[in-house]
């Protein structure tokens, strides 16, 4: 664990107190304080982007704590579109969501600028990265969504609201996520010679797809009667996300192409 | 027939699983291991299964034939399966039967300087390679006698053309640079490092390079010791330089980028000599010969691979001595451009059903305000 003094340090740690007020006004009912206040954050996760994109020069995804600053990024922008087009409201657990993702960037993982290794320098990188993390966000809100529906499964009206609910970020998310495994293996044919190498980061990342591939046919096959196993699965794919992202790059156990990561 | 539809939805659910639990093995695994179980007889039954219960999935449900991004969508899972076979190592040799074709799938080129080269080394032969008699020999054993490959070897696959390569080169992020210490405490850092350039250190004092070495070595010639570059295996980079001081006494004076400390007792100066650190890039220029002409000349680099007869051509390793040959991986093209379609079609099947039909189609839209604003 370790704190981060430097400019990079204070916007990160600037963005979760955001987020952190915006929460407690809006368990206060003051809403719209609330609301403005998660905004602000994001403004602030803006300049902490914006800032890293120029200490590095180049696109801020590479190691783990440019990728927990994006997913911070990336939260406000998701709860407002799936609030206004999609009529799924995030409020409290989205700010809190922002505060969860940013907290292994400013208290986990090293800041320290890297170069990017010739493997990386590739048009790919930022879209294969980005749409990762934009999905990733819609999981997670899919998650929460999930773990409400199982809180309240007795509510039969609220019960099916939330599970609507994490259906519909599943269906925002899903295509992301396909993309930017598409991406991934179309790159990997550039840089490595084959689509797909059976490295365990892109097995991992196959079994969290699989996991909503499995969600989507259970729900159309079985969903109606059986809810709860739906937001199972869909909690279930966030585990694998989890996993993903992170025990295959931090255990020793996963060695494989993407260990740079 | 609905009790038929149901069981096959069951075993797409259990194909399903299968795969997550087989990915779960096969991430524990590594890599290399986890490619020869996916290639297993057991393994290849599931994924003919697996192809064919997509196949009776689009015959029997018909909202997948109504939905045209359903369709599309189990049509680029077919398609990236049977694209996946036909380019495996198994699918090579499926089409050696059928069609005749002599193609592998994958392999290795190790390819000199100024040289040509049409033997591939396939998949997993691990051999050494050296220059002999100016020819690129390749053999086995860790000492005389050796034992050389020869030409029909089954170890080796040979190209209908070769590719000869011109130069090898890599990028550094920083190039290599002088820092220089003076006595007076200050620290000065020179970037261009070319002979004959002299570089003004102030107070009168300056510095010429006198000669860049890729592989310093010493040899003994009637009695004198004298400085050489070895035109050999071996990486020394230093360079030779030239110090005038403020009163004009001169002295000549090597620093060495894998020895940083090494100073000369007579030197008023401490001087380091830093190689390019981390490599940015690595080039290979090499020409395609076919038929004993040119046909086509390219920069292979990582993330940018040559194009030939059926396959890809990778910058894979490199000569880390002396930079004087190259290593090309080389894949097949077989089922590549299948598995691309499925790529295509099973993204555009996604996005068409999932975005565009189901998700902003006001119907659902509908149903969520029947129940009000939806979430936390």
């Amino acid at each position: 664990m370790e704190l981060k003094t430097n400019l990079q340090g204070i916007l990160v740690y600037g963005t979760m107190g955001w987020f952190l007020l915006g929460m407690l006004f809006c368990l206060m009912k003051r809403e719209k304080v609330g609301g403005a206040l998660f905004a602000v954050g994001f403004a602030t996760a803006c300049v902490s982007f914006g800032y890293r994109l120029y200490d590095v020069r180049h696109w801020p995804m590479q190691n783990l704590f440019e990728v927990f600053l994006s997913l911070g990024l990336a939260i406000y922008p998701i709860s407002i579109f799936s609030e206004k087009k999609l009529r799924v409201r995030g409020g409290v657990a989205d700010m809190l969501l922002g505060v969860i993702v940013l907290f292994p960037a400013g208290f986990f993982f090293s800041a320290e600028p890297t170069q990017l290794p010739p493997a990386l320098q590739s048009w790919f990188f930022a879209p294969h990265v980005t749409v990762y993390m934009f999905s990733y966000v819609f999981m997670a809100k899919a998650t929460f969504q999930a773990a409400f529906q199982l809180a309240f499964s007795s509510d039969k009206s609220r019960s099916k609201a939330y599970e609507q609910a994490t259906y519909y970020m599943i269906l925002a998310g899903f295509p992301l996520l396909t993309m930017g495994l598409i991406l991934g293996s179309w790159w990997g044919k550039i840089a490595w010679g084959d689509y797909w190498g059976w490295d365990p980061k892109e097995l991992w990342s196959l079994i969290s797809w699989l996991i909503y591939v499995g969600y989507l046919h259970f729900r159309y096959m079985f969903g109606r009667k059986y809810s709860q196993y739906n937001s199972l699965l869909a909690i279930l794919g966030m585990v694998a996300i989890i996993l993903t992202l992170l025990w295959v790059n931090l255990s020793k156990i996963f060695q494989g192409l993407h260990n740079y990561a | 027939m609905a009790k038929f539809r149901r069981s096959i939805m069951w075993g797409a659910l259990v194909l399903i699983t299968l795969l997550i639990l087989f990915s779960i093995y096969g991430a524990f695994i590594g890599a290399d291991r986890a490619q020869l179980f996916f290639n297993t007889l057991p393994l290849t039954a599931y994924w003919i299964t697996f192809i064919l219960l997509l196949g009776v999935g689009i015959g029997l449900f018909r909202r997948l034939l109504r939905f045209p991004g359903l369709l599309l969508i189990h049509l680029g899972c077919i398609f990236i399966l049977i694209g996946a076979m036909w380019g495996s190592e198994g699918g090579h040799q499926l089409q050696k039967k059928l069609l005749g074709t002599d193609k592998i799938q994958t392999g290795n080129l190790v390819i000199y300087e100024g040289m040509s080269e049409e033997r591939v080394l396939r998949k997993g032969v691990n051999v050494n390679f050296g220059k002999k008699d100016g020819t690129v020999v390749l053999y086995e054993g860790d000492g005389p006698p050796y034992s050389f490959l020869k030409d029909g070897d089954e170890r080796i696959f040979l190209l209908p053309f070769k590719i000869k390569l011109k130069d090898f080169r890599m990028d550094y992020y920083s190039s290599p640079r002088l820092l220089v210490k003076t006595m007076d405490g200050r620290e000065l850092v020179l970037k261009s490092i070319n002979v004959g350039e002299k570089h003004d250190l102030g107070n009168h004092t300056w510095i010429k390079i006198l000669k860049v070495y890729k592989n310093f070595k010493v040899r003994e010639i009637d009695g004198k010791y004298e400085a050489y570059d070895q035109d050999e295996f071996g990486s020394n980079p230093a360079v030779r330089i030239l110090i005038r001081h403020a009163d004009g006494t001169e002295e000549e004076q090597f620093a060495f980028a894998n020895f940083s400390g090494h100073m000369e007792k007579t030197s008023s100066l401490f001087v380091q000599y830093r190689d390019g650190g981390m490599v940015r890039d690595y080039f290979s220029d090499v020409q395609v010969i076919d038929d004993g002409k040119v046909v086509l000349k390219k920069t292979i680099q990582v993330n940018d691979p040559l194009y030939y007869g059926g396959y890809h051509f990778y910058q894979s390793s490199y000569d880390t001595q002396r930079g004087y040959y190259t290593v090309l991986s080389m894949t097949s093209d077989s089922g590549l451009y299948l598995v691309y379609s499925g790529y295509l079609l099973l993204l555009s099947g996604i996005v068409w059903q999932m975005w565009l039909t189901s998700l902003f189609r006001r119907r659902n839209m509908e149903i969520t305000k029947e129940g009000g604003r939806l979430g936390a």
